[in-house]
């Protein structure tokens, strides 16, 4: 009960100073972005899309660029910003203290982040009116939240792990491991997160994907670099594992890194 | 309350903290010692923030290191500020009086007491941004005493603050201990420890280098000879003299014959006769000063008897 009301209180306390004119001008522009877009791109194109097309693109839009940009711009610094600010100390020395950070700046991250994710989803469902219209907004939706969830995880524990250069980690991690590898054809992709959302974009949606066999039949399925055929239920696994493993382990290094007020501190 | 045993902490190949052996009853204790002693590493130590490199540390019965139950008992006002510009000095309380487990509604009862207590009540809505340095200071006290700890751990809590906020904190410590709480009073200036507490540590490159009262304290110091540097143009005419006076042990001249250091287990000898010298020999002195009155003196004897040299 005492874990779960600082956990409130550091969610209470972030979101109230979050609430700058700053960053409230970013959280607009994070939401606007994916309309503007659109509008753009409905202004260019010669012959209207398909739905599918919109699909896809909403999808590498919302649950992609704008729910991992947020919450890495939220989640990634949440332990840096109070070591760089010299308050860490007055944190870690409460019962609470690092758990409440963790998880309470981890909330935030999320709140923060889906609700301009579903503002800029509906903004644009809007202009498109796509035929099945429910169906693709509910599935964006509901991969918003889990893109902001387990990203926002991924990004705590990257911050915790590099305080100093955090950003830096995890601009590569998503360039390197969640962009590249996650198309890459093998066991290797199953580690990403973006397979898994992928995955359960294709199979809520009912897409049939079906891109052929590289080198003829019998040679790799290039859908595979989309998609792997396991239940939504076992991404969805995969996705909280991922969630709770990377929340758990960056509690315990917040709890045993050593974090001094003197000039050796790691920042 | 504390048990310290040959604790030694290392950053690297730098030494924090030396072979520290000590135990320590409840009660008041002033932790002092010249910046850059080892204070600061020693209430990390002791709050729990660094595992020793060596030895083990014990407080209020149990290991301070991520220590949660631990953690409840105690109060910290460490040295640095570390406080967000944009937050009320009450909305700050409050939040990490919630950290310790309270609700928003009693934490934020508290805060508001706390704040009166200090002396912050007026201002305690004000962005903390816009504190001065005293007000952030008693700030910082106000969120070390708001969850009522028994070991209240302070680091240089006098720190920018005015005459009269000294006293009022004076007074606020002197409280504290009244109630038989205990405390842990770290500083670099002597007579502000003093004023709260006759118990000290002292700390120097490190080490612990004395503890006990005053009186212990000088004792331990009293077969030191005290220390005289007196600036002037002709220095080696007056050491001349200086030599004359009983007690003196060893005189010096640096600085082209400018200063003179002095080493006397008398000083007061050599204080009586100077005015006499300079009316006579029309001796014109720039500077003098008895660094046996400041702390950094005090170490510095302290120093000379763990190496043995006196």
């Amino acid at each position: 009960m005492k874990t779960c009301r600082a956990i409130f209180a550091v969610f209470r306390f972030e979101w109230k100073r979050s609430l700058t004119t700053a960053r409230i001008a970013w959280w607009l522009a994070l939401a606007g972005f994916t309309p503007a877009l659109v509008l753009l791109l409905r202004f260019t194109l010669s012959a209207p899309a398909e739905g599918g097309f919109w699909t896809g693109f909403l999808y590498v839009m919302i649950p992609c660029v704008v729910s991992m940009m947020g919450v890495f711009l939220w989640a990634t610094p949440a332990v840096a910003t109070e070591l760089e600010n010299r308050s860490w100390i007055y944190l870690a020395v409460r019962p609470q203290g690092s758990a409440a950070i963790v998880i309470g700046k981890f909330l935030v991250a999320i709140s923060w982040t889906v609700l301009a994710a579903w503002l800029g989803l509906a903004l644009a469902m809007l202009v498109i009116r796509p035929e099945n219209m429910l169906r693709v907004a509910a599935v964006l939706t509901i991969l918003s939240l889990l893109s902001c969830i387990s990203y926002a995880a991924i990004y705590s524990l990257i911050g915790v792990l590099f305080p100093r250069r955090g950003m830096v980690i995890a601009v590569a991690y998503s360039l390197l491991v969640e962009v590249l590898l996650a198309f890459i054809p093998a066991v290797i992709n199953r580690l990403t997160l973006q397979l898994r959302l992928r995955s359960l974009l294709v199979n809520w949606m009912k897409w049939d994907v079906d891109f052929g066999a590289f080198g003829g039949e019998g040679g790799l399925d290039l859908s595979r670099l989309i998609y792997n055929e396991s239940t939504p239920w076992h991404h969805l696994a995969v996705l909280a594992g991922v969630t709770v493993g990377a929340l758990w382990l960056a509690i315990q290094v917040l709890r045993w890194r050593e974090f001094t007020t003197a000039g050796d501190s790691p920042l | 309350m504390i048990e310290i045993h040959s604790l030694t902490k290392l950053y690297g190949r730098v030494i924090g903290v030396n072979d520290i052996d000590t135990t320590l009853e409840p009660g008041a204790y002033g932790l002092l010692g010249p910046n850059g002693s080892g204070k600061t590493t020693l209430l990390n130590l002791i709050t729990g923030q660094l595992n020793p490199t060596l030895g083990s540390v014990r407080v209020l019965g149990s290991h301070p290191r991520a220590n949660a139950a631990y953690f409840a008992r105690v109060g910290y006002c460490p040295a640095i500020d570390g406080l967000y510009s944009n937050v009320s000095g009450h909305e700050w309380v409050t939040y990490l009086l919630q950290l310790q487990g309270w609700t928003l509604r009693d934490a934020a009862g508290k805060a508001e007491e706390m704040m009166g207590v200090v002396g912050m009540r007026p201002a305690m809505h004000r962005a903390l941004g816009t504190y001065s340095r005293g007000m952030r200071q008693r700030t910082k006290l106000a969120q070390a005493l708001s969850h009522d700890p028994e070991l209240l751990i302070l680091d240089e809590p006098f720190n920018g603050l005015d005459p009269m906020s000294r006293h009022q904190m004076t007074k606020l410590l002197r409280k504290w201990i009244e109630r038989g709480k205990c405390l842990i009073l770290a500083s670099h200036i002597l007579h502000e420890v003093e004023s709260i507490t006759k118990s000290f540590l002292l700390i120097c490159g490190g080490r612990l280098l004395a503890s006990g009262s005053a009186t212990d304290v000088h004792e331990i110091l009293s077969d030191v000879p005290n220390d005289i540097e007196i600036r002037c143009e002709r220095a080696r005419e007056l050491a001349a003299l200086v030599a004359g006076v009983d007690g003196v042990a060893s005189l010096k001249l640096e600085q082209d014959d400018r200063l003179l250091r002095v080493s006397t287990h008398n000083p007061r000898l050599v204080y009586e006769q100077l005015p006499a010298w300079i009316s006579e020999r029309d001796l014109k002195i720039d500077e003098l000063q008895s660094a046996d009155e400041s702390l950094q003196s005090l170490f510095n004897s302290l120093m000379r008897i763990h190496r043995g040299e006196v």
